[in-house]
């Protein structure tokens, strides 16, 4: 076909419109997933196809799960590459020495083995022949050796070597067949119960006792070794690269290997630190083995696993592995961590001793399980009291070992804790805010939850950012504990793997793995709070009980919304708390009874009303923060949020008593929450109430010591209340945590005015103008500075840029009429806080102890304004 | 030198990848049998040391094929990302042959080889997939777009990383990061639609 377009001349090429679909495709990907849609739309413009396109690979990308994430190379190369593609030697039927092949079973690394039956006793047997391409010497000396050793072996949890036979040169071994899946396999289908695991455990324990009692070792124990027989009991195989001790000795010390020095035995994920550094392996490398059989059987999972094979040795080096989960009961955690210890000598040095550990944590477990039942079942009887006895009983008897390891560790319940941002483990960078967002809402929960005062987020990230351990964290914070955790994803399972550190030492006392359903984000909130109150032996609020139990579901997509809200609430900025408005207002358009969303959709609309952000007048934004402020109190009457924001709302409406009324309650229900201090610290100052706004702002910097928002206020209220020193001292001291941040820059200009350092003023003022990119309202704050500093020219013509620039854009009339106020003109001034009262300015409040209106404070209308504020 | 013994050393395999990443298609074909009979000597080792696992690391293969065939001695950046971009195709090839052979097995009522190695009859790994439609699919978005299937080969037929593939492709890990994810979801769609996926 010549190049004939026909009629459509502008429809493009195959390749032209490939080109076009992954641009827009690609960019689309750098979006929140609840962005795209709408950007598709738009960047598709008039191309439907290029649409349709763009939407149906999107679909399917969400939908592709691990799809080709595994590596083909990974799951098929050791045929593809190793094996030749060949049918297998022997067809069924086929005999061989006194057996007949009954079927194939499958390749092994030494050969490929078959399922058999002696002809005459009619007994079931597995053949293992060794590979053709490898029957070289070493290989066939390799597998005799293997088989005299194993033959030596008796054992139930043993498969038993019933033979050796050499058939047209090719030896083979025959051992006992056993029919039922490999550990690995039942793993994989479902964790089994945690009797299941302890009573596998101890067997394969005691399997590994009785060959180390011959002088075997398996140097290769892991869950696809072993077998489950039909009887439900875990067999070991292929006790295959097993070395003869030198005479029989089990002595660890005097352990040696015949392999090659520096040969890498076992697949790298099982493989002990030891043995990964070229070590030889002895009786504590089975220890080890056993540890991460133990590890997979109660938690699903590898203890040591990486994306690389780099990743992966450095993680059996050197890291621990992931808690189990808290259902595992901790005398068995301790256990199994102890099988895993990187240096053999502090690890269980026999196998039998493991085996008797592992017993009587089935002992132990047994009896917890018997005495939770009759609790339950003899609730309000006699019984109970029995049954109490019984657990106290089997407490004291056995789980000493754990409770004085907290005992130890904690002598007295703590009282400041830092929690540290988690770690986000998904592997997935967009996930972060996720990490955040939890971290938020556990600070906060921590916070309400008792007696303790919690470090906010901020403060924790900012100090986390320069310590080089948690502990250190802690001793900057000079919190007592500190906690750590990780965020993890499994398809729709959430997991927070929690680790609480002691500042002193860098101990860590406690640690657990919490996991739930994506849609119960909230309940394992509440589950890591409930467990990590507990840990650390401090009491529940009643309130914080009540909350904790009346924990609701919230939809993922709901808290996916919530949380990209605080994300962006975190910048403060004005573009970014629009952006935080419109992921509150969808995640409560999607439900409308989730409180947090609205508690936080007022403080948005607050902020936004402030004179340093300028984002809106407040006339139009106040009353939406008060709607929002209602409505998450009607869903959640003991949101501290909710009743700052409220408290908030009130202030600036004049409704000082109520407005005192809610903060109280705020602070109240969650002693932690710096901001309802700092708000509150607010109202007090313009009511005049220094000491007490002082006393706030103070008990905010100690919950909060490295947030900005609050240093900048500390530094505010000190300037108000005459110690102009202090709070250039203090504003100083923000500017050191982020020298960026140009509230503190306004405020330290306003200080240094009051004090007469005129030039300095207007540089900071000037500093904050180039931090704010010369923004309109930037202009305007610094036209107040240069006018208050008597330089009239500069101020006017900065006030003219400012309103130049600004056009239609909102500017607080409040701070026009500031500039007119000090460049003395005093009727512009009065129109413009004429003005500034209609807009129900965050400002009026403050006109009263307001030391900049000198020359208006005679002025009658002036008065008449004020007098409108009212005492109440 | 090794102790396996030098594969070719008539052979220099810098000079054919130069020619090869030059355009000149017969470099491939003379690579090609050079770096199988390799591929194939370490992969056997791997298996024989790693005890029936019957997996191998794939990206370790390929860069201990790397350091064999190659060397410290010419080893530079450049000729490293042509390596394994060859490699990659390699086991693409190697992989579909292997595939072929086993779905010829099968209509052939043989028996199979499957990655279990120990009794029972479970079918192994639900991650499986069928790498002929995966080629064939290949083969289809080659035409749009051979940046993607270079991506693809490295990623999923040689198992590099992100980061690797990144290094070898010469682009940032973002990027690759992205340009694989449209790879994958193309690819999904066009299996699922051929019934594969």
């Amino acid at each position: 076909m010549p190049d004939e377009r026909g009629p459509s001349d502008s429809t493009p090429g195959p390749a032209a419109h490939w080109a076009r679909v992954k641009a827009v495709f690609l960019d689309a990907l750098e979006l929140p997933a609840s962005a795209r849609a709408a950007f598709v739309q738009t960047a598709a413009g008039e191309d439907p196809a290029l649409r349709l396109e763009v939407e149906s690979l999107l679909a399917n990308d969400a939908e592709a799960g691990s799809f080709c994430e595994v590596p083909a190379a990974a799951l098929l190369a050791g045929d593809a590459l190793a094996v030749v593609p060949s049918s297998p030697k022997l067809a069924p039927g086929a005999r061989i020495g006194d057996y007949e092949i009954v079927r194939f079973i499958a390749v092994g690394g030494m050969g490929e083995v078959y399922r058999a039956r002696h002809v005459l006793i009619e007994r079931d047997v597995a053949i293992k022949m060794v590979r053709p391409d490898l029957a070289d010497d070493a290989a066939r000396r390799r597998l005799l050796r293997e088989a005299r050793h194993a033959a030596l072996l008796s054992h139930p949890n043993i498969c038993t070597v019933h033979d050796v036979h050499v058939a047209d040169g090719v030896p083979f071994i025959v051992m006992a067949y056993v029919d039922g899946p490999p550990l690995s396999e039942v793993i994989r289908r479902a964790v089994p119960p945690l009797r299941d695991a302890i009573d596998y455990g101890a067997q394969v324990a005691d399997a590994l006792a009785y060959a180390h009692a011959h002088g075997i070792i398996h140097r290769d124990l892991k869950s696809a070794n072993v077998v489950m027989s039909a009887a439900g009991q875990p067999i070991v195989l292929d006790f295959g690269l097993a070395r003869e001790l030198p005479d029989g000795a089990v002595a660890p010390s005097q352990g040696s290997t015949l392999t090659a020095a520096g040969e890498l035995a076992g697949t790298l994920s099982h493989m002990a630190p030891e043995v990964l550094r070229g070590g030889r392996a002895d009786v504590r490398t089975d220890i080890w083995s056993l540890g991460i059989l133990l590890y997979e059987l109660v938690t699903g999972v590898l203890p040591f696993r990486g994306r690389t094979p780099f990743e992966t040795s450095a993680a059996i080096l050197g890291e621990s592995p992931a808690p189990m989960p808290r259902r595992v009961p901790l005398a068995l955690r301790l256990l199994i961590d102890r099988c895993l210890a990187k240096d053999p000598d502090a690890r269980y040095q026999r196998a039998d001793a493991v085996r008797d550990a592992l017993d009587r944590v089935r002992r132990r477990h047994g009896a917890l399980l018997v005495a939770g039942l009759l609790l339950s079942v003899h609730r309000r009887t006699i019984a109970v009291a029995a049954a109490a006895v019984l657990l106290f009983a089997v407490l004291v008897a056995g789980v000493v070992e754990f409770r004085a390891r907290f005992n130890t560790a904690l002598s007295e319940p703590v009282s400041t804790l830092a929690f540290l941002p988690l770690g986000n483990a998904t592997g997935d960078p967009r996930a972060g805010y996720y990490a955040d967002g939890i971290t938020d809402a556990l600070t906060t929960e921590l916070g309400a939850a008792g007696d303790m005062r919690v470090l906010s987020r901020a403060s924790a990230t900012r100090a986390a950012a320069g310590a080089n351990s948690s502990a250190a964290v802690g001793r900057a914070l000079g919190t007592d504990v500190v906690v750590a955790g990780r965020l993890l994803t499994w398809g729709k399972r959430v997991v927070v793997a929690v680790q609480l550190v002691r500042s002193a030492d860098g101990r860590a006392i406690w640690s657990d793995r919490f996991e739930r359903d994506g849609s119960e984000v909230l309940a394992l909130e509440a589950d890591i709070v409930r467990e990590l109150t507990r840990a650390m032996q401090v009491t529940l609020r009643p309130g914080a009980r009540d909350r904790i139990a009346a924990v609701r579901a919230v939809s993922p997509a709901v808290y996916e919304e919530y949380l990209k809200g605080r994300y962006e609430w975190n910048k403060r900025t004005p573009a970014s708390l629009q952006a935080a408005i419109t992921h509150y207002t969808r995640a409560t358009e999607l439900d409308p009874t989730y409180a947090p969303a609205h508690a936080a959709l007022a403080d948005c609309f607050n902020q936004l009303g402030t004179v340093l952000l300028g984002g809106g007048s407040p006339q139009s934004l106040r009353p939406r923060a008060a709607a929002a402020a209602m409505e998450a109190l009607r869903m959640d009457p003991s949101s501290a949020e909710a009743h700052a924001a409220l408290g908030y709302v009130l202030h600036y409406d004049w409704r000082f008593g109520d407005s005192e009324q809610e903060f109280r309650r705020a602070i109240q229900l969650n002693p932690s929450y710096s901001m309802s201090r700092i708000w509150y610290a607010n109202l007090l100052m313009s009511r005049q109430r220094m000491p007490e706004a002082l006393a706030q702002v103070f008990a905010a910097r100690e919950l909060d010591p490295f947030s900005l928002i609050v240093n900048t206020n500390v530094g505010w209220v000190l300037d108000r209340a005459g110690r102009h020193d202090d709070a250039i001292a203090q504003f100083e001291r923000t500017l050191a945590l982020d020298s960026n941040y140009a509230q503190a820059r306004w405020r330290l200009a306003d200080a240094l005015l009051h004090v007469g350092r005129t030039p300095e003023a207007i540089a900071e003022g000037q500093r904050a103008v180039a931090l704010s990119d010369s923004a309109p309202l930037s202009l305007l704050l610094l036209a107040s500075v240069e006018a208050r500093a008597g330089q009239r020219a500069a101020a006017m013509r900065l006030l003219r840029d400012a309103r130049a620039r600004a056009g239609t854009q909102y500017l607080p009339a409040a701070s026009v009429g500031g500039v007119f106020a000090a460049l003395g003109e005093k009727d512009s001034a009065m129109v413009w806080i004429t003005k500034s009262f209609a807009e129900r300015s965050n400002s009026i409040v403050y006109l009263a102890g307001e030391i900049d209106y000198p020359a208006l404070r005679r002025d009658r209308r002036f008065q008449a304004l004020l007098a409108r504020v009212g005492p109440e | 030198m090794t102790a396996d013994g030098d594969p070719s050393p008539d052979v220099d395999v810098s000079v054919l990848l130069a020619r090869w990443s030059g355009g000149d298609r017969d470099a491939l074909d003379q690579l090609m049998p050079l770096i199988y009979t390799e591929c194939r000597r370490i992969a056997a080792r791997q298996l024989a040391a790693e005890r029936g696992d019957h997996t191998l690391d794939p990206t370790a293969l390929v860069h201990e094929l790397y350091l064999r065939l190659i060397g410290q001695r010419s080893a530079t950046w450049e000729n490293r990302a042509q390596f394994f971009a060859v490699a990659a195709r390699l086991m693409r090839r190697i992989l579909v042959d292997h595939a072929r052979a086993h779905r010829a097995g099968k209509r052939g009522g043989d028996a199979l080889f499957v990655s279990l190695r120990v009794a029972g009859d479970t079918p192994t790994d639900a991650h499986a997939v069928d790498v002929m439609a995966i080629d064939a699919a290949l083969e289809r978005l080659g035409a749009l777009d051979p940046e993607q299937v270079r991506i693809v080969e490295l990623r999923y037929f040689a198992g590099l990383t992100v980061e690797e593939t990144a290094q070898v492709v010469g682009r940032s890990a973002r990027t690759v990061k992205r340009e694989w994810q449209l790879a994958r979801a193309w690819l999904y769609r066009e299996l699922r639609e051929n019934g594969d996926a």
